[in-house]
């Protein structure tokens, strides 16, 4: 068998994208569903805000838990190579961080605050795609956009339209990274 | 020395794609035939050739009567995919003074 330098470059190339294609798919399969999950919780918690305001405290105190609890238990029946350390520190570090933001900003508005949180979500999946794979970004994009949208030109109904288009935008998201 | 099952053009590609995946796991055909972009004979057929190399295990199931076939590859495959892309490194980093390489 011979191969030349051509060919063991071009087989090197061939590895190489396979490979980076692979783990990105790998990655997308494992997080659609905990994007569907939080999906669902954007909805139930915003369309609790916008219609029974007085609650949405405690819908969010009982929503965010689940949620957490909820991917523990995906990533344990996808069987992934979980570091449940640095899984706790990163929750752990999502919610000082937005605590110790809310803490210094004292936002007046319960808009500013329903909308900062999906921003920092956002921003999180865009830096995270930058390295993960493009379709994250792209949700990550998508979701600080339409955020930013509802807030800005939509805000009297803004609640609704996180529960509808936020929600959805992270359920859509969620299907579409299940795709090949 | 090269792996001549292995340098196959699709056959290498379905080895980088498992050998990405952590170890234990496995992929559905369908999934890893989407993902080379192969037809189901053309993909079943190298699958057949790996697999009878030791280098990925196939495993057939039912699930709610419909056929299911899933792929992973198998550590005597890490390993020999590992000392292929070696070989090929070592070839681009050390080229030979001859152009072809027996």
């Amino acid at each position: 068998m011979s191969i030349t330098e051509e060919n063991a470059a071009e087989a090197i190339r061939l590895v190489e994208e396979a490979a980076q294609r692979s783990k990105a798919l790998r990655g997308y399969q494992s997080a659609a569903p905990h994007l569907i999950l939080w999906g669902g919780i954007y909805a139930v918690a915003y369309s609790g805000a916008y219609f029974q305001p007085d609650w949405t405290g405690f819908v969010w105190l009982v929503l965010v838990p689940s949620g957490v609890i909820g991917d523990v238990l995906i990533s344990w029946r996808d069987r992934s190579c979980i570091n449940w350390a640095l899984f706790a520190g990163i929750v752990l570090t999502f919610f000082a961080f937005v605590a110790a933001t809310m803490s210094i900003m004292h936002p007046r508005d319960p808009r500013q605050v329903a909308a900062f949180v999906p921003l920092v979500v956002a921003a999180a999946y865009t830096v995270l795609g930058m390295n993960l794979g493009r379709r994250f970004v792209f949700i990550g994009v998508a979701l600080g956009v339409l955020t930013l949208v509802g807030f800005f030109a939509l805000s009297s109904i803004f609640m609704l339209w996180m529960a509808a288009v936020g929600g959805g935008a992270l359920v859509l998201g969620g299907l579409w990274l299940r795709r090949v | 020395m090269p792996d001549e099952v292995i340098h196959q053009s699709l056959r290498l590609r379905i080895m980088a794609t498992l050998n990405a995946l952590p170890r234990q796991e496995k992929m559905e055909f369908t999934r890893l035939r989407a993902i080379l972009d192969a037809t189901d004979g053309n993909l079943g057929a190298h699958l057949t050739t790996l697999e009878s190399a030791g280098y990925v295990n196939v495993e057939k199931e039912f699930v709610a009567r419909k056929p299911h076939t899933r792929v992973a590859i198998t550590a005597k495959g890490r390993s020999a995919f590992a000392r292929h892309i070696a070989y090929l490194r070592e070839l681009l980093d050390n080229p030979p003074t001859a152009n072809a390489v027996e």
